[in-house]
């Protein structure tokens, strides 16, 4: 009995993960499979009409590839193994491009696949071959700034006839950032207020070379050394010739309207961390204290998407 | 930009699911078809303006063509014109999906219409063909171009099609069949729809004659007669005799009714009550009851079930048994139970007016027929014996019944139907054993009505159409009265008669031959069809013995006989021969969606076991040897590799230390050391099973 018992629970145990199994599978028909069912029943009373056994015959043979091509959609997408979703955040008017990884641990190849979710966003089909992984895409368009909202999506494919659709729920795409358009074309007032700063990391003479971390600025990497040794590194100045810090101040933008503000803002942030100066951001009620890496331009960033919307978790 | 390079198979579906209608229409519909083709695949032509102007041009040239070419804008075949016209045309500017999707649908409505033409063996391969191709341009169309070979394609679409045939052929045999056409069982429910488009000749009940090929000619029309919704099981439609017109004078030429027979006055005094019928049925067996919707028919007649024993409203019996209305039906639809015996015998006296008239012979016409029965009177005194030698002489004569057969006009059409042609519808063999019967001493009288009707989807509603027009003979026996005799019956045995088609004439020659041989039925056994009891066993053997190779000529008319006449008879003959009796379309559904069921599930089970991972023998030996390690005290543990597993293995149980040191060994050179020749895994296996022997 406890031998038994033992056999159970090592059975229980030793299996595999549930969500490496993928997600569940649902079946439905598709627009055209509902056209095809119109259409059957249309042939269907024809063959009646003209009591034509031809006719009754294509209909049964029909109706039996349908059930068939059903069982093969069906295979096309059981056992394959989902990934999570991901995305990368974007500006107001560009496509947020969601990515799910997907892969195949069977040996039969998969074709049509397609990730969807409630609402109609763009994605391409991929087949994906025997063993192989592949990523879908779906791009979805991000009109607005603040947070684009959860929603549920999934994997889906009616391949081979296009009657049935299988369905794979995954989970849900991100709830991505959207940042404000950076459009505007009033110039950064060059006035050093406040509080002066040095660029001390970034400018002035060339001291020293290390390996590069993440989120050391692009324009410091030093490219001759990766094409030698074919590794990252990161060079280092002195900042003895830094110019001052940058306030980007909410009152000092010209236009009247919020979002106006928030895009000239944000066209502000994006130009002066390209020219690699130290900026600091000043929203009514919110203040960031300057600085030049990439994580500060991305709290700016976050900032100035989340202004005044309620939910500012996260 | 082609979306879809495999737009090919589609126009391949197209052509083939359109071929058989190009092949009937004129032949513009087939040009105008490949411009449209033409404009797929030649982008200047279908670009800019001159694209569109060109296509209107062509929508333009077959409104043209379909005014000049049939006479009607709306005919059948100008409206296919039009269809496969709009269809290559939009195959002409077809780039997505969807557009091709639409295509797709419309070629599977070109093969139903094209297989409305055509009914034979050559468009059931033809309907293969284009579902096969159909099936390919989806799979195509739903595939990635670049990663659809046409031999993955070909494939796939292969096996779609051949697990999809026996799908058909379950669904074929089993859904319960509703013979047509669709507005039958709208009438069957009491939808007035048929009743409205038959006002215009709603007038065929009046005539008062029956001429040679007249029956024929009501066989062509597709007129309804009656409907009638059965209480209980529908009889066998050869028991069913809807009873019209009683003939008595013959001209020579044809049959007529009394000249003042369709007086009111006098038809309502010699009416029978039901207590006088009562009386005169001497015999009665077989009882049904229904209810009886009558169409307009211009005239009084009812056409009820032979012999009708109940009364109905503004109805009466008439001295001839028939059930007439009191006002001709020419608007309503008179809709009454009733009942009928249909085995009866009817009449105790013939009054010597009737008999006169029932054994009345014109005068110097068909004296061959004369002698003859002259002849079986002298021979036979009695008149059963009588009706019996006249069974005879048709079984024997070779006769043919062939409705469409009519005998050139002029005299003694009789006689030369009887004893030269022996060939010709139910008015020539009823009407010359009528007078056989006469020129024998034995009074008769000619019956036309209609015999048998379509059965609807297996319910207990019965539609009588024109085409069911029928006539058979009444003779009197002095001991039972009218008897109802049925030649037909003998020359066309009713179960083969349903076959119909002209390949079944030898079957029955050979059929007439066997009775001939076989011991002659009793004389009480005349109308019944049980005449068939003792041929069976014959007509086996001689299978028995020619049983050797099935030509290619019988494999045809088999699949001729199962699939393009099969029928719901059939369906029902198919059930029986299974064991089913007596089946309903609820029985038939049921088993039928069973049958799907269990064959997916059948596919189910092969793509399993065909798809369920092997186990590699060297894995499986491992797990033994694992599992056998484990009840001696030593668990794998999930993050020991083997040699690591090895090396605990033998310092907790250095008696073990030598074997599991050669075993595991062994796995780790396999696995791990590139050593995988099959010699190895088998001795691998072999160490592995002596091993576990061992301990």
């Amino acid at each position: 009995m406890s031998f038994l018992n033992k056999k159970i629970l090592n059975y229980t145990i030793g299996r595999k993960p549930a969500e490496a199994k993928g997600g569940k599978m649902s079946m439905r028909l598709t627009p055209s499979g509902w056209g095809f069912c119109g259409l059957m029943g249309c042939v269907f009373l024809l063959s009646i009409n003209f009591s034509n056994n031809l006719i009754f015959a294509m209909t049964f043979l029909l109706a039996g590839i349908a059930m068939v091509g059903g069982y093969h959609t069906r295979s096309n997408v059981k056992g394959l193994v989902l990934g999570e979703w991901r995305s990368t955040p974007v500006f107001a008017g560009q496509d947020a491009v969601c990515r799910l990884s997907v892969g195949n641990p069977k040996p039969n190849p998969r074709h049509g696949l397609l990730a969807a979710c409630s609402e109609p966003f763009q994605s391409v089909e991929k087949q994906l071959p025997g063993g192989e992984q592949t990523e879908l895409i779906l791009k979805r368009p991000a009109p607005q700034r603040g947070r684009l909202p959860s929603v549920r999506a999934h994997l889906q494919s009616s391949f081979p006839l296009g009657i049935f659709r299988a369905q794979l729920v995954s989970g849900s795409l991100p709830s991505g950032l959207v940042y404000p358009a950076p459009v505007g074309d009033q110039p950064v007032s060059d006035q050093p207020v406040g509080r002066e700063a040095h660029l001390r990391a970034e400018s002035g003479n060339y001291t020293d070379m290390r390996r590069y971390a993440a989120g050391d600025p692009l324009s410091h990497i030093h490219w001759q050394a990766l094409a030698r040794f074919d590794e990252l590194y990161t060079k280092e100045f002195d900042g003895a010739e830094g110019l001052p810090a940058l306030w980007l101040r909410w009152d000092d933008v010209l236009a009247s309207e919020t979002e106006q503000k928030l895009s000239q803002l944000c066209r502000w942030v994006l130009d002066t961390h390209q020219k690699n100066r130290e900026y600091g951001l000043e929203l009514p009620g919110i203040t960031l204290e300057p600085a030049g890496d990439e994580a500060h331009q991305q709290d700016c960033l976050r900032e100035l998407a989340l202004y005044g919307k309620t939910e500012r978790a996260v | 930009m082609n979306t879809f390079p495999h737009h090919r198979w589609v126009l391949l579906t197209l052509v083939l699911a359109a071929l058989p209608s190009l092949l009937i229409l004129p032949f513009w519909v087939a040009g105008i078809a490949l411009a449209g083709v033409a404009f797929h695949y030649s982008a200047p032509l279908r670009k800019g303006w001159g694209g569109k102007v060109a296509s209107i041009g062509l929508l333009a040239a077959t409104a043209g063509g379909i005014y000049f070419s049939f006479d009607s804008l709306f005919s059948g075949k100008s409206v296919l014109s039009f269809f496969i016209a709009v269809v290559f045309l939009k195959f002409g500017e077809s780039r997505t999906r969807r557009d091709y999707l639409l295509l797709i649908f419309a070629a599977v409505i070109l093969a139903a219409v094209g297989a409305l033409y055509w009914e034979n063996l050559w468009s059931l391969v033809h309907m293969l063909v284009v579902i096969f191709s159909l099936t390919l341009s989806l799979v195509a169309i739903h595939g990635d171009p670049a990663g659809l070979t046409a031999r993955f394609l070909g494939r796939l679409a292969g096996q779609l099609f051949l697990l999809g045939l026996p799908l058909m052929l379950l669904l074929f045999m089993t859904f319960p069949r509703i013979p047509g056409p669709l507005w039958d069982i709208g009438l069957a429910f009491g939808l007035p729809i048929k009743a409205m488009l038959d006002r215009g000749d709603g007038e065929f009940g009046k005539a008062m004659t029956l001429q040679p090929g007249g029956i024929h000619q009501a066989g062509e029309e597709d007129g309804n007669v009656v409907v009638a919704e059965f209480e209980e099981a529908v009889p066998s439609k050869s028991l069913m005799y809807w009873r019209g017109p009683v003939f008595y004078e013959y001209n020579g030429a044809e049959w007529t009714l009394p000249e003042n027979w369709n007086n009111r006055n006098r038809l309502l005094r010699h009416k029978i009550r039901l207590s006088e019928l009562d009386k005169e049925l001497t015999h009665r067996g077989h009882p049904v009851d229904y209810t009886l919707r009558v169409m307009p028919n211009g005239a009084r007649w009812l056409y009820a079930l032979d012999v009708p024993a109940a009364s109905a409203p503004e109805a009466f019996i008439s001295e001839d048994l028939q059930l007439l209305s009191i006002r001709t039906i020419s608007d309503q639809e008179p809709k009454f139970t009733m009942r009928a015996y249909l085995e009866y015998n009817v009449g105790t006296v013939l009054s010597e007016t009737t008999r006169a008239r029932a054994l009345s012979w014109p005068q110097g016409t068909n004296p061959r027929l004369k002698a003859r029965g002259a002849e079986l009177a002298e021979q036979f005194p009695d008149s059963e014996e009588i009706v019996f030698q006249a069974f005879r002489l048709l079984a024997q004569g070779e006769y043919r019944f062939d409705a469409a057969h009519i005998i050139a006009p002029g005299s003694n059409t009789l006689d030369r139907f009887f004893f030269d042609e022996k060939k010709g519808g139910a008015e020539y063999l009823a009407g010359s054993f009528v007078m056989l019967m006469r020129a024998a001493g034995v009074p008769a009288r000619l019956v036309s009505g209609y015999r048998g009707g379509s059965i609807i989807a297996l319910t207990n509603f019965v539609i009588v159409k024109r085409s069911n027009a029928h006539a058979w003979v009444e003779v009197w026996h002095e001991q039972k009265g009218w008897v109802r005799v049925e030649p037909k019956d003998i020359v066309l045995p009713p179960e083969k008669k349903r076959l119909g088609g002209k390949e079944d004439l030898a079957a029955e020659k050979t059929r007439i031959e066997v009775k001939q041989a076989d011991a002659a039925p009793p004389p009480e056994m005349e109308q019944t069809p049980e005449g068939k009891g003792a041929t069976p066993p014959a007509t086996d053997a001689s299978e028995g013995k020619r049983w050797k190779l099935p030509s290619l000529s019988d494999l045809f008319s088999n699949l001729q006989k199962w699939v393009i006449h099969y029928n719901p008879d059939r369906q029902t003959d198919l059930l029986e021969g299974v064991g089913l009796e007596e089946s309903n379309w609820l029985d038939l559904l049921i088993g039928g969606a069973l049958g799907v069921f269990s064959l997916l599930g059948t596919y189910l089970g092969i793509a399993w076991w065909r798809g369920r991972t092997k186990m590699d023998p060297v894995s499986k030996a491992w797990k033994k040897l694992c599992a056998r390690l484990l009840k001696l005290g030593l668990e794998k543990g999930a993050q020991e590799c083997p040699r690591d597993y090895l090396r605990r293995a033998c310092l907790e149980q250095p008696e073990l230390a030598e074997a599991l040191d050669d075993v595991i060994g062994r796995y780790i050179d396999i696995r791990y050391g590139g050593d995988d020749s099959s010699e190895a895994k088998m001795i691998f296996k072999r160490q592995v099973e002596r091993f576990v022997a061992m301990t």
